[in-house]
């Protein structure tokens, strides 16, 4: 071929690389060279050069195959050489995580993990622990076997969830101590015992914590005390007199050594979450006063920005909050109970445009007309919105460029999405939620509010909704192709609705499936004329659909072409055993969950009949689970095979 | 039905059906960053031999209705993946292992997702059951770690040894 003929092929040849070592050529896609010839070659291997010409000795090669290794084999690659070490030990960071769950004791665990035996195996790591959770109901106390727990747990730990338990607060206090400089996340919750919260807090305020001069969790981020408050009262020492924890405490007092043990225990806090009791905003805005007070604070951007509890503030604490300790918030959840949608709220929730990117928003009642989102426009980082009661239109999500998650619980539908869409105006949005309430359960049925779902949100990939129809979901079907999971709990879907088969076939083909599954069947199922079948949604990967009138001609015309399927829970009366058996054999499922629920017509035998029948070739391979709840005659049968 | 010349390192023409080679990223970005429309225009592949590529293109042909593969859960913390493999999938991957490791190379190279996670995870199978020594041995590593470190990582190994 003349080079006269190829004018493309010189433009191929100019970003490709020029006579480069081979070394070089090997690894390097042309791609990127054509993206950033220069960058690439620095920044990605310059440290490659001289390795020689084995896929094993680029990082991002080894680090796949080591992927594919149970823990026992990567110890082994870890002794291997650098490259190796380094990219198995990564593997095994990632992996690490263990949990110790209530009822088990300590002195029992540490027997257990000696024995290398049970479910912990693959999650002990190689000292490199992360996550530590300790819901233990005894024993953790007195420090007896605190030392051969932290030899267990290595010295990585980075995140402790704790579940305080009576006489173990001084455990709790060496835990911390011990990993005072690593750990970026600490979660306290109660157990059983009557005043967990006094016990945690006492354990932070542990004399010896504060006679050490070096009392600072300095990594700590992450801070969430459930329970805090007994009887409105948080429980938190004075720290001068760690000895009076027995000492009840003024609410006011109570809160401003929390503020101080907040700033001195965690001075780069972010996220903090004070669950159930602290109802009273009051509390929460004295809280940051005191904070904001406090000489040792002076960054608030540095300081807590998110705050995981429901606010339910006044128009003075919002002006406060706003005005004066301007604080930087990332996330933030909002109850607008009636009589609190004043100016200033919008102002301060206009002010956290440049920060917020979660936003939990209650309006509690809903009013006579609809009302105007309290801001919008400005709200330009927001990712993940929820909406609970809410009534009016939805006309500031274009506004919110990078939003990819909307929850929408009891909102007026109608309403929310009435106009027309000017453009295809949220393309980024991934996740659309929809909770019904008592006051929109009727309207989730209207057509019109799905053909506009569909142009509001074209590029949509997961669905969760009540109630829907057949010819809703057709819409979906045929309008969001992209839809990677589809979760409709209490629907009324029927055959039709899942394979686009007319009804009265429908019912043709039940009659015959409720017989047999047999080779005809099977034959003459790619005659059947099908129109916006649940098959046309190539991406499918997860579909929880709970409807009564949903029988085997689903599973065998419809889902049977979902081939991308990995969870399907399904609650049917109608199903029967051999058409799921006939499924999960013919449908060449990498992973899949199956949840059958309120299945009558299958049967224990059934199942295991047909398991053994087939167990040479057993449909439920490695990675299938079969859960069958209560309800399902077959119960009892949970096969992980 | 839109064609692509391919020239291997050895200097050999093969011409690709676009749908067939769509699973390389590499060629998928350069045909639409250099818009290789006309059927004579040619990618030369200088780092992939052509008997390599013909082992590509025949996984990329039996492969070329697959759907995109689906990951695994984001729930669940990241385990030990999945390491099943097709009948087809172990009858096409039975090879030397220079030839298995030039498929990799060229995988990689071209960005092909699903063939660099089959040639993955026969290496991987190969790993299992061996002693470090025994895997240096057996993919030609040299050992560069000092005898401290061993003992170092030997140590830290205790925890999750069979007993």
């Amino acid at each position: 071929m003349a080079e006269d003929d190829l004018p493309a092929c010189e433009e191929v040849n100019a970003f490709l690389p020029t006579a480069a070592p081979l070394v070089d050529d090997s690894i390097l896609p042309p791609c990127e060279l054509v993206e950033n010839n220069k960058k690439y070659q620095q920044e990605m291997y310059h440290d490659l050069i001289g390795r020689g010409l084995d896929p094993l000795s680029i990082p991002s090669i080894a680090r796949h195959i080591l992927s594919y290794l149970p823990y026992q084999e990567l110890a082994v690659c870890r002794q291997v050489c650098h490259l190796w070490t380094e990219e198995a030990t990564k593997l095994f960071e990632t992996r690490a995580k263990i949990s110790i769950h209530p009822f088990i004791n300590l002195h029992a665990f540490i027997d257990l993990v000696k024995d290398h035996s049970g479910p912990w195996r693959d999650r002990m790591s190689i000292g490199s622990l992360r996550t530590f959770n300790i819901k233990l109901q005894t024993n953790l106390d007195g420090g007896k076997h605190i030392d051969k727990l932290f030899k267990i747990l290595g010295d990585k730990i980075a995140r402790t969830e704790i579940s305080t338990e009576i006489g173990s607060e001084s455990t709790i206090w060496k835990i911390l101590q011990k990993y005072a400089n690593q750990l970026h996340s600490i979660i306290l919750t109660d157990a059983l015992s009557c005043n967990p919260t006094r016990l945690a807090m006492s354990a932070l305020v542990h004399k010896e914590f504060f006679n050490s001069g070096e009392i600072v969790l300095p990594s700590v981020k992450e801070l969430r005390l459930d329970q805090t408050l007994d009887d409105g009262v948080p429980i938190i020492p004075d720290l001068h007199n760690p000895l009076d924890l027995l000492i009840p405490l003024t609410p006011s007092s109570a809160v401003q050594n929390l503020a101080i043990l907040l700033l001195k225990l965690f001075p780069n806090l972010e996220v903090l979450q004070l669950n159930n009791r602290f109802d009273d905003s009051s509390l929460f805005v004295t809280l940051l006063g005191e904070i904001s007070a406090h000489p040792d604070f002076n960054n608030p951007c540095k300081f807590l920005k998110i705050i995981d509890f429901p606010l339910n503030l006044n128009e003075a604490e919002v002006i406060l909050i706003h005005e004066k300790f301007n604080w930087p918030l990332e996330r933030l959840q909002l109850s607008l109970r009636p009589g609190l949608r004043f100016p200033a709220l919008y102002a301060w929730l206009s002010s956290l445009g440049s920060t917020l990117t979660r936003l939990d928003l209650d309006f509690v009642l809903i009013p006579a007309t609809p009302e105007t989102f309290p801001c919008g426009y400005d709200l330009v980082k927001m990712e993940t919105l929820t909406l609970k009661n809410y009534y009016g239109p939805l006309d500031f999500l274009p506004f919110m460029d990078k939003l990819e998650s909307l929850t929408l619980t009891n909102v007026n539908l109608s309403v929310a999405f009435r106009d027309e869409p000017e453009k295809s105006c949220c393309d980024q949005m991934r996740s659309l939620q929809i909770m019904s309430g008592h006051s929109n359960a009727g309207r989730m049925s209207f057509a019109h509010i799905y053909k506009n779902i569909a142009k509001f949100f074209p590029h949509l990939r997961k669905f969760r909704g009540d109630y829907l129809s057949d010819s809703n979901l057709r819409i979906l079907i045929r309008e969001c192709p992209l839809i990677e999971e589809l979760l409709l709990a209490d629907s009324v879907i029927t055959d039709e609705g899942i394979t686009g088969i007319p009804f009265a076939k429908c019912h043709e083909l039940q009659m015959m499936l409720d017989h047999q599954v047999d080779a005809d069947l099977v034959e003459g199922a790619s005659d059947i004329v099908k129109q916006d079948s649940i098959g046309d949604l190539k991406y499918l990967k997860k579909l929880h659909i709970n409807s009564p009138r949903i029988s085997n001609v689903s599973i065998f015309h419809g889902l049977i072409n979902c081939r991308n399927l990995y969870e399907l829970c399904m609650s049917s009366p109608l199903i029967t055993s051999p058409v799921i058996l006939y499924f999960v054999k013919k449908v060449n499922l990498k992973y899949f969950r199956l949840f059958l629920t309120r299945s009558y017509r299958i049967t224990r035998n059934d199942i295991l009949s047909l398991l053994e029948k087939d167990a040479s070739s057993s449909p439920l391979s490695k990675n299938t689970t079969l859960i069958l709840d209560g309800k399902c005659n077959a119960c009892g049968v949970s096969e992980t095979d | 039905m839109p064609f692509v010349n391919l020239e291997s390192s050895d200097g050999d023409l093969v011409k690709v059906d676009v749908d067939v080679i769509k699973c390389s990223v590499t060629i998928n970005a350069l045909i639409e960053h250099l818009g290789l429309e006309d059927d004579n225009e040619v990618v030369p592949l200088q780092n992939v031999g052509t008997e390599t590529l013909h082992k590509v293109l025949a996984w990329a042909k039996h492969h070329k209705d697959d759907l995109p593969s689906v990951d695994d859960d984001e729930d669940d913390p990241p385990r030990e993946r999945r390491t099943d493999i097709t009948t087809w999938d172990a009858n096409f991957i039975k090879m030397e292992q220079i030839q298995l490791f030039d498929l990799i190379l060229a995988a990689n190279y071209l960005d092909i997702s699903g063939l660099l996670d089959l040639g993955c995870k026969i290496v991987a199978d190969m790993i299992k059951g061996k002693t470090a020594d025994e895997i240096r041995t057996m993919f030609n590593i040299v050992n560069d770690l000092t005898p401290q470190e061993q003992e170092q990582i030997r140590k830290e190994n205790e925890w999750c040894e069979e007993k």
